[in-house]
């Protein structure tokens, strides 16, 4: 089911939460309060299952690159020469620890590749201990939201980054929630709206907040099945796996 | 349904009020069956509105203020947010979580010609001047056109609504209230807004206010009881029950 793309308004599930709760005009806890709960539900859930994928392009302006979106993983990240459209050369990037840029030339990291001068780190290259990186090397830091690339990526148009991000792209704003995480989502929402509204019925509200605790919890509950709708594999899928797996190698 | 002036004669005759010179002239009547018409009604909507109760038995005692002029005062410093406020139009039944105030809604008519269909749907939501710094540090809670704030607060002696997060050029709103009679401007040839079923709470709780004034010493020689007559009782407030409606808060009780 991964491949699905229905949404639902976020004001959807928020509302089927709150009559629960009976709070269906927001009077009690306010439309906001319902709003951050379905986030933190969806962003749970993208936590939990890295569904959330997106791409991003973005022009490749200097060496360290400000990464515009709300980026939790790494999928993939590529430099490519051509236009916002059309893709002449693409060339895989890889992230390397430790590496940062201060904004101009060189970078700091613990290895180098040439580390002729550290006597207790073997240098890197086939034709001698002085050797630089190889051009078609591509790799950059991942460092505070940013991209800190290598001289090699600087010679590319453009940066492409294929991330997980938190069911959001921006705070504050209403937004679209998957169709297969509906029902976690509005037993994540009713469950804080519960434990937000308990003292005033504190004894109606806690066998609600009991039964949707386990709905979170359960083998069978929304939100493992949630996961399990999310995470098994379409007849597509399957067929695709078999061939990746037997005839066309890794994905 | 009774109008007040039935209530308030029915309450005169059975306490022998008639007299030009009764202790207790129409007029005061009228004020106390007011008070017990407000404490009655308020019990009343504190369960329609409270925890237990979707909302809806309540709605028959809201009333809509359409295009109410709302004020707004610009800040440019950190200290203080740019909002709007209104001056509440009517007095309003003081129910637990401000639930006297039904809602507040952008006033469909007059808001600005840039304001997208989302925003003049937006629901607002009622909340306290000491909460406004934590909401506006919140991503997700902040106020904004699209989730506006209303909270209440007294300015010199001036019940006013603030608004904050709402666009400055709105400027007016439409106000669902639930509005406690004032003895100022009700008519006492009107109806009474109860139901049918708490008139007679309505005129048991008048009679024991108004039976209270006949149990105050007139004309003492002194106020300590020295010139009572031997043996002579003192009138006392009947015992009532716990579970008499002069006695139930308005906060419902889990």
């Amino acid at each position: 089911m991964s491949e699905s793309n229905i949404t639902i308004p976020v004001g959807m599930v928020i509302l089927d939460a709150a009559q629960v709760v009976g709070d269906a005009d927001f009077r009690r806890l306010g439309r906001p309060f319902y709003l951050s709960a379905a986030q933190r539900a969806v962003r749970k859930m993208c936590m939990d299952t890295m569904s959330d994928r997106h791409v991003i392009t973005i022009p490749i302006e200097g060496p360290i690159v400000d990464i515009p979106a709300m980026v939790m993983d790494y999928n993939g990240v590529y430099v490519y020469n051509g236009t916002t459209c059309d893709v002449n050369k693409s060339q895989r990037v890889r992230i390397k620890k430790n590496m940062h840029r201060l904004g101009g030339h060189g970078y700091i990291a613990n290895d180098k590749w040439n580390n002729h001068h550290d006597p207790l780190q073997y240098s890197h290259g086939t034709w001698g201990w002085n050797q630089e990186p190889p051009r078609d090397l591509f790799f950059a830091g991942s460092y505070q939201g940013q991209l800190h690339l290598s001289d090699s990526c600087l010679n590319f148009n453009f940066l492409h980054v294929d991330y997980n991000g938190i069911g959001v792209t921006s705070y504050g704003e209403d937004f679209e929630v998957p169709d297969w995480m509906r029902e976690a989502v509005i037993d994540f929402i009713i469950l804080r709206a519960a434990e937000a509204l308990e003292r005033q019925d504190p004894r109606h509200l806690g066998q609600v907040i009991a039964r949707k605790q386990n709905e979170m919890l359960a083998p069978n509950g929304s939100w493992r099945e949630a996961q399990w709708y999310v995470r098994r594999m379409s007849k597509q899928k399957r067929q695709d796996t078999i061939e990746m797996m037997f005839r066309l190698g890794h994905a | 349904m009774p109008t007040y002036n039935e209530i308030i004669s029915d309450i005169a005759v059975a306490l022998g009020f008639t007299h030009d010179d009764s202790l207790l002239g129409r007029n005061a009547l009228g004020a106390i069956v007011i008070n017990a018409e407000n404490k009655l009604s308020g019990q009343d909507l504190a369960n329609d509105l409270g925890p237990a109760s979707s909302g809806v038995a309540a709605q028959d005692r809201l009333t809509t203020f359409p295009a109410v002029p709302v004020i707004y005062t610009e800040n440019t410093n950190d200290v203080e947010w740019a909002h709007h406020y209104v001056i509440l139009p009517a007095t309003v039944h003081d129910i637990a979580n401000g639930a006297g105030i039904g809602f507040v809604r952008y006033h469909r008519p007059s808001i600005p010609v840039n304001c997208p269909p989302s925003v003049a749907r937006a629901t607002f939501t009622q909340t306290s001047l000491g909460s406004l710094s934590a909401l506006y540090d919140h991503p997700m809670q902040r106020p904004s056109p699209s989730q506006p704030y209303f909270c209440r607060a007294l300015d010199n002696g001036q019940e006013r609504i603030y608004i904050f997060g709402m666009d400055p050029q709105v400027s007016k709103l439409l106000l669902g209230l639930y509005v406690a009679n004032s003895y100022l401007t009700v008519d006492f040839n009107s109806e009474i807004r109860l139901p049918p079923a708490r008139i007679f709470d309505l005129k048991r709780l008048a009679m024991q206010m108004s039976f209270w004034s006949m149990t105050i010493p007139q004309e003492r020689l002194k106020n300590d009881g020295r010139d009572m007559e031997p043996g002579q009782q003192v009138n006392a407030p009947p015992i009532i029950s716990v579970n008499d409606p002069a006695m139930v808060s308005n906060i419902p009780q889990q």
